[in-house]
């Protein structure tokens, strides 16, 4: 049959396999799991694996044959199907094509993923009461995925942009496959041994539902519910709802919307401490202009015992919040800097007899030495002293009102 | 956690502390200036923590005794 030196090209042998097989697996029946479905939004073709315990082998169904299915086909749905063995030549590739399809019954992994949200639903591993805060300010985040993934590359990614000044610790295991849960586990349990973490951000990218089925694992969402440390999950897709999402302190959809959760922006954190500032500013203001009545009597008494001396103490003080405040307000807030700047000039214009012509007293010690500020100050029937405009004199305390 | 609060969230329930007691009127005025240079210097302190520091991701590595330790990756 083969001739020394014959050879095929590989569309030959392409073209001739088609032929042998095309014909001899036609208008078959098969039965099946349904893995990695993907729908093509754009032709409607939609792509899958059909497996069972051991073997798999690609599909695609048509819009035309797959528009007019009973049921929404997704991975882990047992099916029975219609079509026959084709080679895709350009990749030498068996895929079977679909022409009818029916659901066989629920596959066994989406009933049991129903079987244990169920359960831990009742128990109330899902209940709001259990899930923690999640803190706003968080000074250092945890990980828990792989990170040799792209998932952790995207957290990583959108850390470093939003809140550079986050301390990032990754505990990288190998989040799927018959380990994958062990790992998890011992993941999330590690960081709460080494209790340094403030966020556990447990992730993985999108994949199968068997790439992300240790997330629907009951151990898993245990050790979820035990840890101390909040947890949010991003894991898969938006469309991916894994126990591990309703058990976990909080869900976000993607690995980046988790970082996201985790990380307050920076940029926000500095516009409230401009905030702060602002208010801090606004309340030594107010606080200095309620206070030029009360700076106003410790001048006149400064002046009436220790001429010069207090006064230039208390106007120095005044001095440097003066400087203080125009270096803090020096561009945003240029009005503000006048007004400084007036109340700085009302009180170096004081003088010291205008404040008791406007009819106010100085109440001082009996020795006439010390203000008395409060009426505990006195004691009852004690005598002291009140200085006014027009000269002094003596009381005495009758009482408190 | 060894540190329930963060440096920034203590520093932010701190100025808000500052802050009310200020608009409350509280204290003399020696003290307003005294919370206010103190309000001034924690957020000085954390803005140039936030901004000077760009943090490097380390990885968590379990010992054979369990103990932990830190290892920087790339």
């Amino acid at each position: 049959m083969r001739e020394k030196n014959s050879y095929l090209t590989v569309s030959k042998l392409n073209s001739s396999i088609k032929n042998v097989l095309e014909g001899d697996f036609s208008n078959l029946m098969v039965k099946g799991e349904i893995s990695n479905y993907h729908l093509h939004t754009s032709s409607g073709h939609m792509y899958f694996t059909l497996k069972d315990f051991s073997s798999e082998i690609r599909c695609v169904m048509f819009r035309g044959n797959s528009s007019n299915l009973k049921f929404k086909p997704g991975d882990g749905i047992k099916v029975l199907l219609n079509g026959s063995v084709s080679i895709f030549e350009q990749r030498g590739q068996i895929q079977l094509k679909i022409l009818k399809m029916s659901p066989e019954g629920d596959g066994d992994l989406f009933l049991a993923y129903e079987l244990l949200k169920k359960n831990l639903h009742k128990e109330g591993l899902f209940d709001d009461i259990y899930k923690s805060k999640i803190p706003k300010y968080p000074k250092t985040v945890g990980i828990v995925t792989s990170s040799a993934s792209a998932a952790f590359q995207d957290i990583i990614n959108v850390i470093k942009r939003r809140a550079p000044h986050l301390k990032v610790i990754v505990r990288s295991v190998t989040v799927q496959g018959d380990t994958g849960s062990k790992n998890i586990i011992s993941g999330i349990k590690d960081f709460n041994v080494y209790d340094n973490v403030d966020i556990i951000i447990l992730a993985r990218g999108g994949g199968s539902i068997e790439d992300l089925w240790c997330f629907n694992e009951e151990s898993v969402a245990r050790a979820i519910y035990k840890s101390k440390i909040p947890i949010i999950t991003g894991i898969g897709h938006e469309t991916d709802f894994t126990i591990a999402d309703l058990v976990s302190d909080l869900r976000a959809p993607t690995p980046s919307a988790a970082a996201e959760l985790a990380s307050i922006d920076r940029d926000s954190i500095i516009s409230l401490f401009q905030r702060i500032k602002h208010q801090l500013q606004s309340s030594v203001l107010k606080k200095i202009e309620g206070n030029l009545i009360r700076l106003d009597y410790l001048e006149n008494r400064a002046n009436y015992q220790q001429p010069g001396k207090k006064i230039q103490i208390q106007l120095d003080k005044i001095l440097e919040i003066k400087k203080k405040l125009i270096i803090f307000t020096k561009n945003s807030m240029s009005d503000k800097k006048q007004e400084i700047a007036s109340i700085y000039k009302q009180l170096i214009n004081l003088n010291p007899e205008n404040v008791l012509e406007r009819g106010y007293s100085i109440v001082l010690k009996k020795d006439g030495k010390t203000v008395l500020r409060k009426p505990k100050d006195v004691a009852l029937d004690e005598i002291f002293k009140v200085k006014m405009s027009n000269g002094s004199m003596i009381a005495k305390k009758a009482g408190e009102l | 956690m060894k540190n329930k609060n963060s440096s920034i969230e203590e520093t932010i329930l701190n100025l808000e502390k500052i802050v009310s007691k200020m608009e409350n009127g509280e204290g003399s005025l020696e003290d307003n200036i005294k919370w206010f240079d103190e309000g001034i210097k924690m957020i000085n302190d954390c803005r140039h923590e936030l901004e000077s520091s760009e943090k490097r991701v380390k990885e968590l590595i379990k010992n054979n005794e369990g103990s932990f330790e830190l290892k920087n990756i790339k």
